[in-house]
């Protein structure tokens, strides 16, 4: 069974080749009419993040008043939140699929156009959740941002380099058996650089206005993982799918 | 073969008794004067040794169960 | 695939990894100046100090002209009257002026010595001067730059540089670093592997890539192992926060997570494909994380972070004579025990055919 997704298509008299940016755009916009019909997951990720806040806020309570955290401790809590319920979200992309339907996509369409079109899902999905979470911490614990554009960045750059990540390693682990713990543990050695320099940005972002060599070399590092995870996500992925 | 083996062992374990000792400094070598480093050679000499004749017989062994599954 | 069998390989990491252990343990550090005393003086008034050397041999015949300066800045003062007690320690007398103090670039004296056996040899940083507040003009005590006269700056016999928090742990040299290397190759190979199985599709190469990991993986426990000893031996605990040592313990993880990963798979074919995959996009991430970030944040290992590589104190190339073999033997190793782990697999398989 080597041969390639294209070919197969040719074959089959039923289904015309369809090319890949109209298959993504479809898969995508598929996945979000079915987010929003099944408004009880979105809703289950936002109390999620919700309830998580709330966790960390009355853990900060001490001596009857919220307990002032420091820029760094800040953002260590607020992208913690971000990669917990990002990992939640994103483990549904390939899980709640059933298997009969993988068969079905493996009939119409390349493998690249499924994994950039979970790709595109996942990163708006992870973008508006980061977004949310800020919204959340910033109005229950405090907002010490002072420096917003940096920060905008960082919550871009960071949300796009979970989404892919936890995207592949989704994948991956959906083809070992669905299992959550899989992608835990698959995922996690990976994200640390990630996590490194995202703590470093976002406190840099609280610290101090303005772009500092430092600020624009840690963008550029986050850069180049968001630019290498998708790069090996495209090129590894129809090796995973593929039964 | 393991009785050998540990027999050889505990006699060059007993020589850490000696490794304690005070012993005069004959040279200014500090690692050469008192024999201790003579007892880490020895030591160490040993668990590579152990090592590789293990590595040895397992290739040995592997050996055996490759002919013997040949035929 | 025939290297797996042959056997001159593995006698010659035998070979090599005897040498490294005798031969190391039998090479001498070079002469250095171990401490002195006192370590702090005042100006105007002549002290005698006590300095204790290692390995140096004060007492032999061809010890030539013993000589000990007092170094601030660039300045070389000469120790005068030098009274030797026994090969390894001698007593100088050095003092002064207070009308010195002021044109000196620092209160910290190095202590160098230099005779015909030991060449020059040195203490950083041994000896303090605390200032006098006021400038005493009657002081006949005044410490003269005198010229250095040297036959040798080199020792005369082999010897590892020595080095002040390493001493005699420099020889780990020969075990904790190679450790990195056998890993690397093996995880390097293992890509290789994993490449070439999602290519040709040769289940050998995968068998090839699963087994390479296992060894590396206990090579990079080994590392871990035998470099936190030395780093509480160095830096006063089993584990710094060090850019290197998380890279590793990251790559350990990682490793560890694969394994898991094909533990949770039974078909063989989507079990192979799935971890080649893995191995391969885990990989370019950890090297990333691996070769950049060290290079932005400091380490305290040598090389990072503005700490000199050991290669520039190896004068004499003495280290690079155990150090080239050490990482040739444990290379050599690591891909012996790769081989052994593969044939017992593919022994595994055969018999379930």
């Amino acid at each position: 069974m080597e041969f390639n997704c294209r070919q197969k298509t040719a074959n089959c008299p039923i289904f015309a080749p369809v090319n890949l940016f109209s298959s993504v755009k479809s898969i995508l916009v598929k996945d979000l009419i079915i987010e929003f019909r099944n408004r009880y997951v979105l809703g289950g990720i936002l109390l999620y993040v919700f309830s998580s806040v709330l966790v960390i806020y009355f853990a900060l309570q001490y001596n009857n008043s919220i307990q002032e955290l420091s820029p760094v401790v800040w953002s260590v809590l607020f992208w913690l939140i971000i990669l917990f319920s990002s990992v939640n979200a994103i483990a549904n992309s390939f899980f709640r699929e059933p298997e009969g339907r993988f068969f079905y996509y493996y009939w119409l369409i390349s493998p690249q156009a499924l994994i950039l079109a979970k790709l595109c899902y996942n990163f708006i999905f992870t973008l508006g959740l980061s977004l949310l979470t800020f919204g959340i911490f910033s109005l229950m614990v405090n907002d010490p941002v002072v420096n917003y554009p940096v920060f905008l960045i960082t919550i871009v750059l960071g949300g796009t380099g979970y989404s892919f990540l936890f995207t592949t390693m989704s994948a991956i682990a959906s083809r070992a058996g669905n299992n959550a713990t899989l992608m835990a543990v698959l995922g996690f050695p990976l994200v640390i650089p990630l996590i490194i320099f995202l703590t470093k940005l976002s406190a840099a972002a609280i610290a101090s206005p303005g772009f500092t060599e430092e600020t624009v070399k840690n963008i550029w590092m986050l850069l180049a993982f968001n630019i290498v995870q998708p790069t090996l996500a495209l090129i590894l992925f129809p090796y995973i799918w593929r039964d | 073969m393991t009785r050998y083996f540990l027999t050889l062992i505990s006699f060059f374990l007993s020589l850490c008794t000696f490794a304690q000792g005070e012993s005069v400094a004959t040279s200014n070598n500090f690692m050469l004067s008192n024999h201790k480093v003579f007892v880490s050679v020895a030591v160490l000499t040993i668990i590579l040794l152990l090592i590789f004749s293990f590595l040895f017989w397992i290739e040995r062994r592997l050996k055996q169960l490759e002919d013997r599954q040949k035929n | 695939m025939n290297w797996l069998y042959t056997k001159w390989w593995k006698w010659l990491s035998a070979v090599l990894l005897f040498y490294v252990v005798i031969g190391s343990y039998m090479v001498p550090l070079s002469p250095g100046i171990s401490k002195i005393g006192p370590l702090s003086f005042s100006p105007d008034s002549i002290y005698t100090f006590t300095i204790s050397g290692y390995h140096t041999h004060f007492k032999d015949p061809g010890v030539g002209k013993i000589q000990f300066w007092f170094k601030s800045g660039n300045d070389y003062f000469q120790a005068k009257d030098l009274n030797i007690l026994s090969a390894n320690t001698g007593e100088v007398k050095f003092g002064i002026g207070s009308n010195q103090q002021d044109s000196l670039k620092t209160n910290n004296f190095d202590i160098i010595g230099n005779d015909d056996i030991d060449g020059t040899f040195a203490l950083r940083e041994g000896v303090t001067l605390i200032k006098a507040s006021k400038v005493d003009s009657s002081s006949t005590v005044n410490a003269t730059t005198g010229p250095v006269e040297v036959v040798h700056n080199k020792h005369q016999f082999l010897a590892f540089p020595y080095r002040e928090i390493l001493y005699e742990s420099i020889r780990n040299t020969f075990f904790h670093v190679p450790m990195w290397f056998v890993m690397t190759a093996l995880v390097f190979f293992s890509l290789v592997c994993s490449v070439i199985y999602l290519t040709k599709g040769n289940s050998l190469y995968d068998v090839f890539a699963h087994q390479s990991i296992v060894a590396a993986l206990l090579f990079g426990i080994c590392g871990l192992a035998t470099g936190m000893v030395w780093a509480k031996n160095t830096w006063g605990h089993y584990w710094v926060n060090d850019p290197k040592l998380n890279g590793a313990a990251v790559g350990v993880m990682i490793y560890f997570a694969y394994l898991v990963l094909r533990g949770s798979i039974t078909d063989e074919i989507k079990r192979a494909r799935i971890a080649a995959a893995y191995n391969i996009f885990s990989l370019v991430i950890f090297a990333l994380f691996i070769y950049i970030i060290p290079r932005l944040t400091d380490s305290l290992h040598p090389g990072n972070g503005g700490n000199p590589a050991f290669s520039k104190y190896d004068l004499d190339s003495s280290l690079r004579m155990f150090f080239y073999p050490a990482s040739i033997g444990w290379i050599l190793l690591g891909f012996w025990i790769f081989s052994i782990l593969t044939r017992l697999e593919l022994i595994k398989q055969k018999q379930e055919l």
